[in-house]
Protein backbone atom coordinates (compact mmCIF):
# COMPACT_ATOMS: atom_id res chain seq x y z
CA UNK A 1 0.00 0.00 0.00
CA UNK A 2 1.40 3.73 -0.95
CA UNK A 3 2.75 5.87 1.89
CA UNK A 4 0.19 8.62 0.53
CA UNK A 5 -2.74 5.75 1.09
CA UNK A 6 -2.52 5.53 4.71
CA UNK A 7 -1.65 9.17 5.43
CA UNK A 8 -5.14 9.91 3.66
CA UNK A 9 -6.70 7.49 6.04
CA UNK A 10 -5.03 8.97 9.08
CA UNK A 11 -6.24 12.39 8.06
CA UNK A 12 -9.88 11.40 7.07
CA UNK A 13 -10.09 9.34 10.44
CA UNK A 14 -8.67 12.01 12.05
CA UNK A 15 -10.91 14.71 10.67
CA UNK A 16 -14.36 12.20 11.38
CA UNK A 17 -13.07 11.94 15.02
CA UNK A 18 -13.04 15.05 15.99
CA UNK A 19 -15.96 16.05 14.30
CA UNK A 20 -18.01 13.13 16.22
CA UNK A 21 -16.18 14.63 19.69
CA UNK A 22 -18.13 18.10 18.55
CA UNK A 23 -20.76 16.94 17.75
CA UNK A 24 -22.08 13.84 19.62
CA UNK A 25 -23.72 14.16 23.62
CA UNK A 26 -23.12 10.95 25.60
CA UNK A 27 -20.40 11.10 27.95
CA UNK A 28 -18.78 8.11 27.04
CA UNK A 29 -19.04 8.35 23.36
CA UNK A 30 -17.24 11.34 23.47
CA UNK A 31 -14.26 9.39 25.30
CA UNK A 32 -14.34 6.51 21.98
CA UNK A 33 -13.70 9.53 19.80
CA UNK A 34 -10.91 11.29 21.79
CA UNK A 35 -9.28 7.86 21.87
CA UNK A 36 -10.26 7.65 18.01
CA UNK A 37 -8.36 10.82 17.22
CA UNK A 38 -5.20 9.23 18.68
CA UNK A 39 -5.41 6.24 16.68
CA UNK A 40 -6.21 8.28 13.36
CA UNK A 41 -2.06 9.90 14.27
CA UNK A 42 -0.92 6.86 15.34
CA UNK A 43 -1.66 6.00 11.24
CA UNK A 44 0.29 8.73 10.12
CA UNK A 45 2.89 7.51 12.68
CA UNK A 46 3.26 4.67 11.34
CA UNK A 47 2.82 5.39 7.62
CA UNK A 48 5.99 7.64 8.08
CA UNK A 49 7.65 5.36 9.17
CA UNK A 50 6.86 2.96 6.47
CA UNK A 51 8.37 5.70 4.63
CA UNK A 52 11.36 6.32 6.41
CA UNK A 53 12.37 3.21 7.34
CA UNK A 54 13.04 5.05 10.86
CA UNK A 55 11.92 2.73 13.72
CA UNK A 56 11.45 5.97 15.89
CA UNK A 57 8.12 6.63 15.13
CA UNK A 58 6.92 3.47 15.71
CA UNK A 59 8.08 3.77 19.45
CA UNK A 60 6.30 6.95 19.58
CA UNK A 61 3.33 4.69 18.94
CA UNK A 62 3.55 2.30 21.51
CA UNK A 63 4.10 5.56 23.88
CA UNK A 64 0.79 6.29 22.67
CA UNK A 65 -0.97 3.36 23.36
CA UNK A 66 0.63 3.22 27.22
CA UNK A 67 -0.43 6.36 27.76
CA UNK A 68 -4.13 6.34 26.09
CA UNK A 69 -4.54 3.57 27.94
CA UNK A 70 -3.32 5.42 31.46
CA UNK A 71 -5.62 8.18 30.34
CA UNK A 72 -8.36 6.61 29.70
CA UNK A 73 -8.33 4.60 33.09
CA UNK A 74 -8.50 7.75 34.88
CA UNK A 75 -11.00 9.23 32.59
CA UNK A 76 -13.21 5.88 32.97
CA UNK A 77 -13.03 6.31 36.86
CA UNK A 78 -13.79 10.19 36.47
CA UNK A 79 -17.11 9.10 34.26
CA UNK A 80 -18.03 6.90 36.74
CA UNK A 81 -18.27 9.34 39.76
CA UNK A 82 -19.92 11.99 37.47
CA UNK A 83 -22.75 9.32 36.14
CA UNK A 84 -23.28 8.22 39.71
CA UNK A 85 -24.20 11.83 40.99
CA UNK A 86 -26.00 12.89 37.52
CA UNK A 87 -27.97 9.42 36.99
CA UNK A 88 -27.56 10.19 33.07
CA UNK A 89 -24.74 10.12 30.29
CA UNK A 90 -26.33 12.99 28.44
CA UNK A 91 -23.46 15.58 28.03
CA UNK A 92 -26.35 18.41 28.21
CA UNK A 93 -26.63 17.73 32.23
CA UNK A 94 -22.88 18.88 32.97
CA UNK A 95 -23.64 22.02 33.60
CA UNK A 96 -23.20 22.58 37.58
CA UNK A 97 -20.95 25.28 36.71
CA UNK A 98 -20.77 28.33 35.42
CA UNK A 99 -20.45 31.64 35.69
CA UNK B 1 31.60 14.22 29.44
CA UNK B 2 33.82 15.26 32.01
CA UNK B 3 33.78 13.76 35.40
CA UNK B 4 32.83 17.15 36.83
CA UNK B 5 29.42 17.26 34.48
CA UNK B 6 29.08 13.23 35.25
CA UNK B 7 28.94 14.33 38.84
CA UNK B 8 26.80 17.33 38.10
CA UNK B 9 23.62 15.24 35.65
CA UNK B 10 23.78 12.69 38.26
CA UNK B 11 22.71 15.11 41.22
CA UNK B 12 20.45 16.09 39.15
CA UNK B 13 19.09 13.60 38.05
CA UNK B 14 18.58 12.31 41.71
CA UNK B 15 15.92 15.04 41.82
CA UNK B 16 13.24 13.24 39.64
CA UNK B 17 13.90 9.89 41.23
CA UNK B 18 13.78 11.71 44.93
CA UNK B 19 10.42 13.35 44.07
CA UNK B 20 9.25 9.68 43.01
CA UNK B 21 10.45 8.31 45.83
CA UNK B 22 8.52 10.59 48.43
CA UNK B 23 5.35 10.44 46.33
CA UNK B 24 5.44 6.75 46.63
CA UNK B 25 6.12 7.27 50.45
CA UNK B 26 3.15 9.70 50.78
CA UNK B 27 0.82 6.78 48.70
CA UNK B 28 1.65 4.01 50.87
CA UNK B 29 2.23 5.82 54.69
CA UNK B 30 -1.32 6.05 55.35
CA UNK B 31 -2.12 2.40 53.77
CA UNK B 32 0.40 0.95 56.06
CA UNK B 33 -0.48 3.29 59.28
CA UNK B 34 -4.44 3.20 58.42
CA UNK B 35 -4.84 6.95 59.24
CA UNK B 36 -5.99 9.94 57.68
CA UNK B 37 -3.61 12.64 59.50
CA UNK B 38 -1.40 15.09 57.49
CA UNK B 39 1.90 13.30 57.79
CA UNK B 40 2.02 12.40 53.72
CA UNK B 41 1.41 16.32 53.10
CA UNK B 42 4.56 16.67 55.22
CA UNK B 43 6.57 14.71 53.53
CA UNK B 44 5.81 16.16 50.09
CA UNK B 45 6.51 19.82 52.26
CA UNK B 46 10.13 18.57 53.78
CA UNK B 47 11.17 16.51 50.57
CA UNK B 48 10.46 19.32 48.26
CA UNK B 49 12.15 22.10 50.85
CA UNK B 50 15.32 19.08 51.08
CA UNK B 51 15.49 19.33 46.77
CA UNK B 52 15.58 22.73 47.48
CA UNK B 53 18.16 23.58 49.69
CA UNK B 54 21.06 21.15 47.98
CA UNK B 55 19.59 22.16 44.50
CA UNK B 56 22.83 21.56 42.32
CA UNK B 57 23.55 24.26 40.47
CA UNK B 58 26.11 24.06 36.98
CA UNK B 59 26.27 27.42 35.94
CA UNK B 60 26.11 27.76 32.52
CA UNK B 61 26.92 24.53 31.15
CA UNK B 62 24.89 22.37 28.95
CA UNK B 63 24.02 18.57 29.47
CA UNK B 64 22.44 16.20 26.86
CA UNK B 65 21.62 13.20 28.82
CA UNK B 66 19.93 9.58 27.51
CA UNK B 67 20.76 10.42 23.88
CA UNK B 68 18.89 14.18 23.47
CA UNK B 69 15.96 12.60 25.61
CA UNK B 70 16.48 15.44 28.65
CA UNK B 71 19.15 18.50 28.79
CA UNK B 72 20.12 20.32 31.50
CA UNK B 73 20.80 23.99 30.79
CA UNK B 74 20.89 27.10 32.77
CA UNK B 75 17.23 26.90 32.02
CA UNK B 76 16.46 23.93 33.99
CA UNK B 77 18.53 25.69 37.01
CA UNK B 78 16.15 28.35 36.82
CA UNK B 79 13.02 26.27 36.08
CA UNK B 80 13.26 23.35 38.76
CA UNK B 81 13.49 25.17 41.52
CA UNK B 82 10.62 27.22 41.02
CA UNK B 83 8.23 23.86 40.30
CA UNK B 84 10.14 22.51 43.83
CA UNK B 85 8.83 25.74 45.72
CA UNK B 86 5.27 25.59 43.66
CA UNK B 87 4.84 22.42 45.24
CA UNK B 88 6.11 23.29 48.81
CA UNK B 89 3.59 25.87 48.66
CA UNK B 90 0.74 23.87 47.46
CA UNK B 91 1.48 21.31 49.56
CA UNK B 92 1.40 23.52 52.77
CA UNK B 93 -2.16 25.12 52.03
CA UNK B 94 -3.04 21.53 50.92
CA UNK B 95 -2.34 20.54 54.85
CA UNK B 96 -4.86 23.52 55.44
CA UNK B 97 -7.28 22.41 52.76
CA UNK B 98 -7.36 18.77 53.24
CA UNK B 99 -7.45 18.46 57.15
CA UNK B 100 -9.51 15.18 58.32
CA UNK B 101 -10.60 14.63 54.51
CA UNK B 102 -9.70 10.93 53.03
CA UNK B 103 -7.80 9.91 50.80
CA UNK B 104 -4.66 12.56 51.49
CA UNK B 105 -2.21 9.93 50.53
CA UNK B 106 -3.52 9.93 46.92
CA UNK B 107 -3.52 13.47 46.43
CA UNK B 108 -0.18 14.20 47.43
CA UNK B 109 1.20 11.23 45.03
CA UNK B 110 -0.74 13.03 41.92
CA UNK B 111 0.79 16.03 42.94
CA UNK B 112 4.36 15.27 43.56
CA UNK B 113 4.24 13.16 40.08
CA UNK B 114 2.28 16.20 38.47
CA UNK B 115 5.38 18.14 39.23
CA UNK B 116 7.34 15.54 38.19
CA UNK B 117 5.64 15.81 34.62
CA UNK B 118 6.53 19.60 34.72
CA UNK B 119 10.25 18.80 35.34
CA UNK B 120 10.85 16.62 32.71
CA UNK B 121 8.64 18.73 30.57
CA UNK B 122 10.79 21.86 30.81
CA UNK B 123 14.24 19.68 30.32
CA UNK B 124 12.85 17.57 27.52
CA UNK B 125 15.10 17.83 24.39
CA UNK B 126 13.03 15.73 22.03
CA UNK B 127 9.06 15.44 21.18
CA UNK B 128 8.72 12.30 22.75
CA UNK B 129 9.98 13.34 25.99
CA UNK B 130 7.77 16.84 25.75
CA UNK B 131 4.22 13.98 24.87
CA UNK B 132 5.30 11.80 27.89
CA UNK B 133 5.85 14.84 30.50
CA UNK B 134 2.77 16.54 29.18
CA UNK B 135 0.98 13.35 29.35
CA UNK B 136 2.21 12.64 33.12
CA UNK B 137 1.42 16.07 34.31
CA UNK B 138 -2.56 15.75 32.58
CA UNK B 139 -3.64 12.54 33.73
CA UNK B 140 -2.54 13.65 37.15
CA UNK B 141 -4.44 16.59 37.15
CA UNK B 142 -7.74 15.36 35.55
CA UNK B 143 -7.62 12.80 39.01
CA UNK B 144 -6.80 15.58 41.07
CA UNK B 145 -9.57 17.72 39.90
CA UNK B 146 -12.06 15.61 40.72
CA UNK B 147 -10.14 13.78 43.93
CA UNK B 148 -13.06 15.06 46.55
CA UNK B 149 -15.64 13.04 44.53
CA UNK B 150 -18.06 15.53 44.93
CA UNK B 151 -20.51 16.55 42.11
CA UNK B 152 -18.97 19.72 41.27
CA UNK B 153 -15.60 17.98 41.50
CA UNK B 154 -16.69 15.56 39.29
CA UNK B 155 -17.89 17.89 36.44
CA UNK B 156 -14.52 20.03 36.96
CA UNK B 157 -12.39 16.27 36.29
CA UNK B 158 -14.83 15.26 33.15
CA UNK B 159 -14.49 19.01 31.64
CA UNK B 160 -11.12 19.08 31.96
CA UNK B 161 -10.33 15.48 31.29
CA UNK B 162 -12.33 15.62 27.83
CA UNK B 163 -11.16 18.74 26.32
CA UNK B 164 -7.96 17.55 27.68
CA UNK B 165 -7.81 14.96 25.70
CA UNK B 166 -9.05 16.46 22.84
CA UNK B 167 -5.65 18.98 23.14
CA UNK B 168 -3.54 15.23 23.33
CA UNK B 169 -5.30 14.05 19.92
CA UNK B 170 -4.11 17.28 18.73
CA UNK B 171 -0.82 17.02 19.97
CA UNK B 172 -0.20 13.38 18.58
CA UNK B 173 -0.93 14.59 15.11
CA UNK B 174 1.12 17.84 15.60
CA UNK B 175 4.23 15.34 16.66
CA UNK B 176 3.54 12.93 13.71
CA UNK B 177 3.36 15.97 11.27
CA UNK B 178 6.66 17.47 12.19
CA UNK B 179 8.22 14.16 12.68
CA UNK B 180 6.80 13.18 9.10
CA UNK B 181 8.38 16.15 7.63
CA UNK B 182 11.34 16.99 8.98
CA UNK B 183 12.62 13.87 9.63
CA UNK B 184 14.02 13.81 13.54
CA UNK B 185 12.65 13.91 16.99
CA UNK B 186 14.92 16.31 18.83
CA UNK B 187 14.31 19.52 18.89
CA UNK B 188 17.32 21.49 18.16
CA UNK B 189 17.48 18.89 14.68
CA UNK B 190 13.55 20.20 13.88
CA UNK B 191 15.28 23.57 14.11
CA UNK B 192 17.89 22.92 12.04
CA UNK B 193 15.96 20.99 9.50
CA UNK B 194 13.75 23.78 8.74
CA UNK B 195 15.92 26.49 6.47
CA UNK B 196 15.33 30.04 8.18
CA UNK B 197 13.71 32.35 4.92
CA UNK B 198 12.23 28.97 3.49
CA UNK B 199 8.51 29.07 3.41
CA UNK B 200 7.86 25.52 5.23
CA UNK B 201 6.21 22.42 3.70
CA UNK B 202 2.28 22.77 4.36
CA UNK B 203 2.52 19.75 6.51
CA UNK B 204 5.13 21.07 8.75
CA UNK B 205 2.79 23.56 9.18
CA UNK B 206 -0.24 22.35 9.77
CA UNK B 207 1.85 20.23 12.43
CA UNK B 208 3.14 23.28 14.06
CA UNK B 209 -0.45 24.72 13.98
CA UNK B 210 -1.57 21.50 15.78
CA UNK B 211 0.90 21.47 18.40
CA UNK B 212 0.57 24.91 18.83
CA UNK B 213 -3.42 24.65 19.31
CA UNK B 214 -2.45 21.64 21.67
CA UNK B 215 -0.34 23.61 23.99
CA UNK B 216 -2.72 26.57 24.25
CA UNK B 217 -5.11 24.26 25.52
CA UNK B 218 -2.85 23.68 28.72
CA UNK B 219 -1.88 26.90 29.11
CA UNK B 220 -5.27 28.35 28.45
CA UNK B 221 -4.89 30.87 25.52
CA UNK B 222 -8.23 32.26 24.13
CA UNK B 223 -10.04 30.44 22.06
CA UNK B 224 -8.61 26.83 24.02
CA UNK B 225 -9.54 28.23 27.51
CA UNK B 226 -13.52 26.95 27.60
CA UNK B 227 -12.64 24.72 30.17
CA UNK B 228 -10.26 27.28 32.50
CA UNK B 229 -13.20 29.25 34.69
CA UNK B 230 -15.29 25.75 35.88
CA UNK B 231 -11.60 23.13 36.45
CA UNK B 232 -10.61 26.21 38.64
CA UNK B 233 -14.06 26.49 40.70
CA UNK B 234 -14.89 22.81 40.82
CA UNK B 235 -11.23 21.70 41.70
CA UNK B 236 -10.19 21.50 45.15
CA UNK B 237 -8.33 25.33 45.48
CA UNK B 238 -4.96 24.54 46.12
CA UNK B 239 -4.99 22.19 43.06
CA UNK B 240 -6.36 25.18 41.30
CA UNK B 241 -3.78 27.60 42.63
CA UNK B 242 -0.95 24.70 41.04
CA UNK B 243 -2.79 24.85 37.78
CA UNK B 244 -2.70 28.67 37.25
CA UNK B 245 0.85 29.12 38.62
CA UNK B 246 3.13 26.05 38.18
CA UNK B 247 1.44 24.04 35.12
CA UNK B 248 0.80 27.53 33.21
CA UNK B 249 4.24 28.40 33.74
CA UNK B 250 5.27 24.69 32.17
CA UNK B 251 3.04 25.26 29.03
CA UNK B 252 4.25 28.65 28.39
CA UNK B 253 8.01 26.95 28.40
CA UNK B 254 7.20 24.51 25.27
CA UNK B 255 5.28 27.27 23.75
CA UNK B 256 8.18 29.52 23.80
CA UNK B 257 10.32 26.87 22.47
CA UNK B 258 7.57 26.58 19.49
CA UNK B 259 7.92 29.57 18.90
CA UNK B 260 11.77 30.16 18.69
CA UNK B 261 11.59 26.89 16.36
CA UNK B 262 9.58 28.48 14.40
CA UNK B 263 10.85 31.94 14.25
CA UNK B 264 11.97 31.52 10.42
CA UNK B 265 8.81 31.50 9.45
CA UNK B 266 6.32 34.90 9.91
CA UNK B 267 3.20 33.69 9.69
CA UNK B 268 3.79 31.86 13.06
CA UNK B 269 4.88 35.32 14.35
CA UNK B 270 1.38 36.39 13.42
CA UNK B 271 -0.57 33.32 14.96
CA UNK B 272 1.30 33.74 18.66
CA UNK B 273 0.48 37.76 18.24
CA UNK B 274 -2.97 37.18 17.55
CA UNK B 275 -3.08 34.55 20.02
CA UNK B 276 -1.70 37.26 22.72
CA UNK B 277 -3.85 39.98 21.71
CA UNK B 278 -7.13 37.41 22.15
CA UNK B 279 -6.34 36.27 25.52
CA UNK B 280 -5.37 39.77 26.89
CA UNK B 281 -8.87 41.18 25.68
CA UNK B 282 -11.01 38.61 26.22
CA UNK B 283 -9.54 37.21 29.46
CA UNK B 284 -9.90 40.56 30.36
CA UNK B 285 -13.66 41.37 29.59
CA UNK B 286 -14.92 37.95 30.69
CA UNK B 287 -12.94 38.73 33.98
CA UNK B 288 -15.49 41.98 34.65
CA UNK B 289 -18.73 39.98 35.50
CA UNK B 290 -17.37 37.39 37.33
CA UNK B 291 -19.05 36.85 40.94
CA UNK B 292 -16.92 33.83 41.93
CA UNK B 293 -13.36 34.62 42.97
CA UNK B 294 -12.04 31.18 41.89
CA UNK B 295 -13.58 32.12 38.15
CA UNK B 296 -12.73 35.72 38.70
CA UNK B 297 -8.64 34.37 39.00
CA UNK B 298 -9.18 31.99 36.73
CA UNK B 299 -9.79 34.44 33.84
CA UNK B 300 -7.65 36.53 35.51
CA UNK B 301 -5.04 33.55 34.78
CA UNK B 302 -5.68 33.26 31.53
CA UNK B 303 -5.08 37.28 31.11
CA UNK B 304 -1.82 36.86 32.41
CA UNK B 305 -0.66 34.05 29.69
CA UNK B 306 -1.11 36.75 27.66
CA UNK B 307 1.12 38.96 28.75
CA UNK B 308 3.92 36.47 29.41
CA UNK B 309 3.29 35.35 25.64
CA UNK B 310 3.62 39.17 24.76
CA UNK B 311 7.54 39.25 26.16
CA UNK B 312 8.19 36.27 23.22
CA UNK B 313 9.11 39.50 21.04
CA UNK B 314 11.35 40.32 22.77
CA UNK B 315 14.12 37.84 22.01
CA UNK B 316 15.92 37.09 24.81
CA UNK B 317 15.58 40.23 26.73
CA UNK B 318 11.98 39.37 26.77
CA UNK B 319 12.40 35.65 27.62
CA UNK B 320 14.24 36.69 30.74
CA UNK B 321 11.35 39.33 31.37
CA UNK B 322 8.83 36.25 31.08
CA UNK B 323 10.65 34.17 33.26
CA UNK B 324 10.97 37.06 35.61
CA UNK B 325 6.85 37.49 35.14
CA UNK B 326 6.62 33.64 35.78
CA UNK B 327 7.62 33.90 38.99
CA UNK B 328 6.18 36.88 40.60
CA UNK B 329 2.25 35.86 38.95
CA UNK B 330 3.51 32.49 40.47
CA UNK B 331 3.52 33.85 43.99
CA UNK B 332 0.43 36.31 44.14
CA UNK B 333 -2.06 33.05 42.36
CA UNK B 334 -1.22 30.85 44.73
CA UNK B 335 -1.20 33.71 47.80
CA UNK B 336 -4.77 34.80 46.00
CA UNK B 337 -6.25 31.02 45.46
CA UNK B 338 -4.77 30.20 49.35
CA UNK B 339 -6.61 33.66 50.68
CA UNK B 340 -10.18 31.55 48.78
CA UNK B 341 -9.10 28.41 50.62
CA UNK B 342 -8.87 30.12 53.98
CA UNK B 343 -12.23 31.62 53.83
CA UNK B 344 -13.96 28.76 52.01
CA UNK B 345 -16.30 26.07 54.10
CA UNK B 346 -18.47 24.41 51.77
CA UNK B 347 -18.75 23.16 48.03
CA UNK B 348 -20.41 26.90 47.27
CA UNK B 349 -17.30 28.41 47.04
CA UNK B 350 -16.15 32.03 47.81
CA UNK B 351 -18.34 35.36 46.25
CA UNK B 352 -16.71 38.42 45.58
CA UNK B 353 -19.68 39.94 48.06
CA UNK B 354 -18.43 37.74 50.49
CA UNK B 355 -15.71 39.59 51.46
CA UNK B 356 -17.47 42.44 52.37
CA UNK B 357 -15.71 43.62 55.80
CA UNK B 358 -12.92 41.18 55.51
CA UNK B 359 -10.35 43.63 57.23
CA UNK B 360 -12.48 44.39 60.03
CA UNK B 361 -12.83 40.55 61.15
CA UNK B 362 -9.54 39.29 59.63
CA UNK B 363 -7.09 42.24 59.42
CA UNK B 364 -4.20 40.54 58.37
CA UNK B 365 -6.25 38.04 55.75
CA UNK B 366 -7.26 41.21 53.73
CA UNK B 367 -4.15 42.72 54.04
CA UNK B 368 -2.09 39.76 52.62
CA UNK B 369 -5.03 38.88 49.86
CA UNK B 370 -4.60 43.29 49.10
CA UNK B 371 -0.80 42.81 47.86
CA UNK B 372 -1.34 39.86 45.69
CA UNK B 373 -4.46 41.46 44.02
CA UNK B 374 -2.47 44.45 43.65
CA UNK B 375 0.46 42.53 42.14
CA UNK B 376 -1.25 40.72 39.72
CA UNK B 377 -3.32 44.51 39.01
CA UNK B 378 0.57 45.38 38.28
CA UNK B 379 0.50 48.34 41.11
CA UNK B 380 3.55 49.99 42.16
CA UNK B 381 5.78 48.81 44.28
CA UNK B 382 4.77 45.42 44.27
CA UNK B 383 6.45 42.62 42.02
CA UNK B 384 3.59 42.44 39.37
CA UNK B 385 3.99 45.90 38.19
CA UNK B 386 8.05 45.14 37.80
CA UNK B 387 6.90 41.86 35.96
CA UNK B 388 4.65 43.67 33.36
CA UNK B 389 7.05 46.38 33.24
CA UNK B 390 9.92 44.46 31.86
CA UNK B 391 7.75 42.43 29.56
CA UNK B 392 6.37 45.05 27.84
CA UNK B 393 9.83 46.52 27.68
CA UNK B 394 11.26 44.05 25.88
CA UNK B 395 8.16 43.52 23.86
CA UNK B 396 8.71 47.13 22.72
CA UNK B 397 12.23 46.84 22.44
CA UNK B 398 11.56 44.12 19.90
CA UNK B 399 9.06 46.23 17.79
CA UNK B 400 5.97 44.79 18.70
CA UNK B 401 4.25 48.74 19.65
CA UNK B 402 0.79 47.74 18.88
CA UNK B 403 0.71 44.46 21.22
CA UNK B 404 2.27 46.92 24.07
CA UNK B 405 -0.54 49.32 23.54
CA UNK B 406 -3.00 46.73 23.70
CA UNK B 407 -1.19 44.98 26.86
CA UNK B 408 -1.78 48.56 28.46
CA UNK B 409 -5.25 48.86 28.11
CA UNK B 410 -6.32 45.62 29.22
CA UNK B 411 -4.35 45.92 32.16
CA UNK B 412 -6.21 49.11 32.80
CA UNK B 413 -9.72 47.12 32.35
CA UNK B 414 -7.97 44.48 34.82
CA UNK B 415 -7.81 47.14 37.55
CA UNK B 416 -11.66 47.68 37.63
CA UNK B 417 -11.78 43.77 39.01
CA UNK B 418 -9.14 43.86 41.33
CA UNK B 419 -10.09 46.75 42.44
CA UNK B 420 -13.91 45.14 43.00
CA UNK B 421 -12.17 42.61 45.63
CA UNK B 422 -10.52 45.71 47.43
CA UNK B 423 -13.51 47.52 47.40
CA UNK B 424 -15.40 44.48 49.05
CA UNK B 425 -12.92 44.04 52.00
CA UNK B 426 -12.35 47.29 52.96
CA UNK B 427 -15.25 49.79 52.15
CA UNK B 428 -18.42 47.12 52.63
CA UNK B 429 -19.49 47.03 56.07
CA UNK B 430 -22.43 44.36 56.21
CA UNK B 431 -22.23 41.24 58.30
CA UNK B 432 -21.32 38.69 56.27
CA UNK B 433 -21.23 35.01 56.67
CA UNK B 434 -17.54 33.84 56.14
CA UNK B 435 -15.82 33.75 59.18
CA UNK B 436 -12.38 31.92 58.34
CA UNK B 437 -9.68 30.22 60.68
CA UNK B 438 -6.37 29.94 58.89
CA UNK B 439 -4.41 27.33 60.34
CA UNK B 440 -0.82 27.95 61.37
CA UNK B 441 0.37 26.51 57.57
CA UNK B 442 -2.17 28.36 55.72
CA UNK B 443 -0.63 31.22 58.21
CA UNK B 444 3.01 30.24 57.35
CA UNK B 445 2.49 30.12 53.60
CA UNK B 446 0.28 33.39 53.42
CA UNK B 447 2.70 35.40 55.00
CA UNK B 448 6.02 33.65 53.12
CA UNK B 449 4.31 34.43 49.43
CA UNK B 450 3.40 38.15 50.74
CA UNK B 451 6.79 38.58 51.41
CA UNK B 452 7.99 37.33 48.18
CA UNK B 453 5.57 39.64 46.39
CA UNK B 454 6.88 42.50 48.04
CA UNK B 455 10.47 41.94 48.01
CA UNK B 456 10.52 40.95 44.62
CA UNK B 457 9.23 44.40 43.84
CA UNK B 458 10.97 46.36 46.08
CA UNK B 459 14.48 44.36 45.44
CA UNK B 460 13.82 42.76 41.75
CA UNK B 461 17.71 42.44 41.10
CA UNK B 462 19.00 39.39 42.34
CA UNK B 463 15.71 37.48 40.32
CA UNK B 464 16.19 39.26 37.24
CA UNK B 465 20.15 38.06 37.42
CA UNK B 466 18.80 34.80 37.72
CA UNK B 467 16.84 34.95 34.94
CA UNK B 468 19.23 36.93 32.77
CA UNK B 469 21.62 33.96 33.15
CA UNK B 470 18.70 31.49 32.38
CA UNK B 471 17.57 33.11 29.41
CA UNK B 472 20.07 31.62 26.78
CA UNK B 473 18.55 29.17 25.18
Amino acid sequence: MPFEHLLVLSFVLFTLAAAGFLTHKNIIVLLMFAELMLNAANIALVAFSKFSGALEPQVFVLMVFAVAAAEAGVGLAIVILLARSLKTLNIDTVKNLRG
Amino acid sequence: MNPEMAIYAGQSLAIPLTLVLAGLTALFIPIITRRDDSTPGLVILTSSLILLTFFPSSGTAFISMFSGALTLSPFTNYLWPFFLAALAFTALISLHARDGKPGSGEYYFLLSMAALGLIFMVSAGELLTIFIAVELLSVCLYALAAINRSPTGAEAGYKYFLLGSFGTGMLVMGFALVYGTTGTLNLDAIKLALAPGLPFHPLTSAGFIFLIAGFSFKVALVPFHMWVPDVYEGSPTPVSAFMGAAVKAGGIVVLYRLFAITAGAPQFREIFWALAVITMVLGNLMALPQHNLKRLLAYSSVSHAGYIVTGFFGGSEGLKAALFYLVVYAAATIGAFAVVAALEKDERGVMVKDLAGLSGRHPYLAAAMTLFILSLAGIPPLAGFFGKFYVFTAALRGGCTWLVVIALLMSAVSAYYYLRVLVAMYMEHEPAALEAAPSRAMGLALSLLALIVTALGIFSGPLLRLAQSAAIF
